[in-house]
């Protein structure tokens, strides 16, 4: 559901950033058009290949009890790295362009550029020395597909190329909310390396992070986090002989 | 009667007179496999270049739904005026920088079409 998307898709930016060619080019659900200025030399640092992370489609087709809305279910994660003409480095008196030093800006080296970026994008998300990479996979109880896909085109003002690689993984389910965060538990380990690494740099982090929190507590009665696991209202729970004996509702 | 004779000088005085008023100085640099051309020195030329709006498109136009990023750009075509300019030899990633414009943009060709009666056109990309 909702907050292991959100985890998911932070934790894969922060696990790619700096592990690529990309370098910190990593975009998190970039939805606006990638622009770039006419001055060549004035590069912003988006206006370079990049990297943009999706979440997207999910679909949880078992499981789902009566209201079982917190299950993950299928979550397809998508990561499009892309090159264009204008995000390559030209230089002012010969024009002559190149990817990085002594790379030219051929159609064959942005297709190099991207099946490499792609492979260390699988290297990022399985290195076992990358913090960000392991609370990602904490959220995912397996994989299900990698597809592949790659585009190009010359014809809309760009010379540019892209691939896209779209996992579809198994994800763990949403806390329910009152169920106090085991410390080692992937979301409370996720929410300790945010505040530790990213609240200094993003100051919105912090505010999100305390949303998040706010989402998921709450009183830690067994009864009501049953209940709210399943989506059942008093009278199913009691149905079900959940409830104590001779509660009043 | 030689009529293609008159029609020719026509013609040329026509674009001539166009390119008199709207053509600008833009530096050409022929380049080879992503490396400038040792055979086709750079040139600075006045001729007319046409840029059109910017818009933003999926990376794949083909299937935009499977994709999310874009990326905006806009289309620009250079007109070369063949009586001007007879040796010139444009060809694909050659690179075109308009000198007269803000921040000097460059571009890339990514057609040539040098059928037409008047100018040798030249689509572009950014670059």
């Amino acid at each position: 559901m909702s907050i292991v998307r959100v985890a998911l898709r932070i934790s894969a930016v922060e696990a790619l950033k700096g592990r690529t060619l990309v370098g910190g080019n990593v975009l998190d659900s970039q939805i606006g058009a990638l622009d770039v200025g006419a001055n060549g030399s004035l590069h912003t640092p988006q206006e370079r290949p990049f990297i943009s992370v999706y979440t997207d489609d999910s679909k949880v087709t078992t499981g789902l009890e009566l209201r079982s809305f917190t299950k993950g279910g299928l979550v397809d994660i998508v990561f499009e790295a892309g090159i264009a003409t204008p995000h390559v480095v030209t230089d002012a008196d010969t024009d002559e362009s190149v990817i990085y030093e002594g790379v030219p800006a051929t159609d064959a080296n942005f297709e190099f550029h991207l099946d490499l970026t792609m492979r260390q994008i699988a290297d990022a998300l399985a290195d076992p020395e990358n913090e960000w990479a392991a609370i990602f996979n904490g959220f995912v109880r397996s994989f299900a597909h990698s597809q592949r896909s790659r585009a190009s085109g010359d014809t809309n003002g760009v010379r540019l190329a892209a691939h896209q690689l779209k996992l579809t993984l198994d994800a763990f389910a949403d806390p329910v909310r009152g169920v106090a965060l085991n410390e080692n538990s992937p979301l409370a380990v996720f929410f300790a390396k945010c505040e530790t690494d990213l609240v200094s740099r993003m100051p919105d982090m912090a505010r999100k992070i305390a949303l998040m929190r706010a989402q998921i507590t709450g009183n830690a009665d067994e009864l009501h986090s049953a209940m709210r696991r399943y989506g059942m209202i008093y009278g199913e729970a009691d149905a079900m002989l959940m409830t104590p004996a001779f509660e009043v509702p | 009667m030689p009529v293609g004779s008159s029609f020719h000088s026509v013609r040329d005085a026509v674009v001539s007179a166009v390119d008199g008023r709207f053509a600008e100085t833009v530096r050409l640099s022929p380049m080879s496999g992503g490396a400038k051309d040792q055979h086709r020195p750079q040139l600075e030329i006045e001729a007319v270049l046409r840029t059109g709006a910017e818009k933003s498109n999926s990376v794949e136009t083909a299937n935009p739904a499977a994709w999310q990023s874009k990326i905006a750009a806009g289309k620009a075509l250079l007109y070369i005026d063949r009586t001007r300019y007879p040796d010139v030899v444009v060809r694909r990633q050659d690179a075109v920088r308009a000198l007269a414009r803000h921040g000097q943009p460059v571009f890339e060709v990514s057609l040539v079409d040098d059928r037409n009666h008047t100018r040798l056109i030249v689509e572009l990309v950014h670059k």
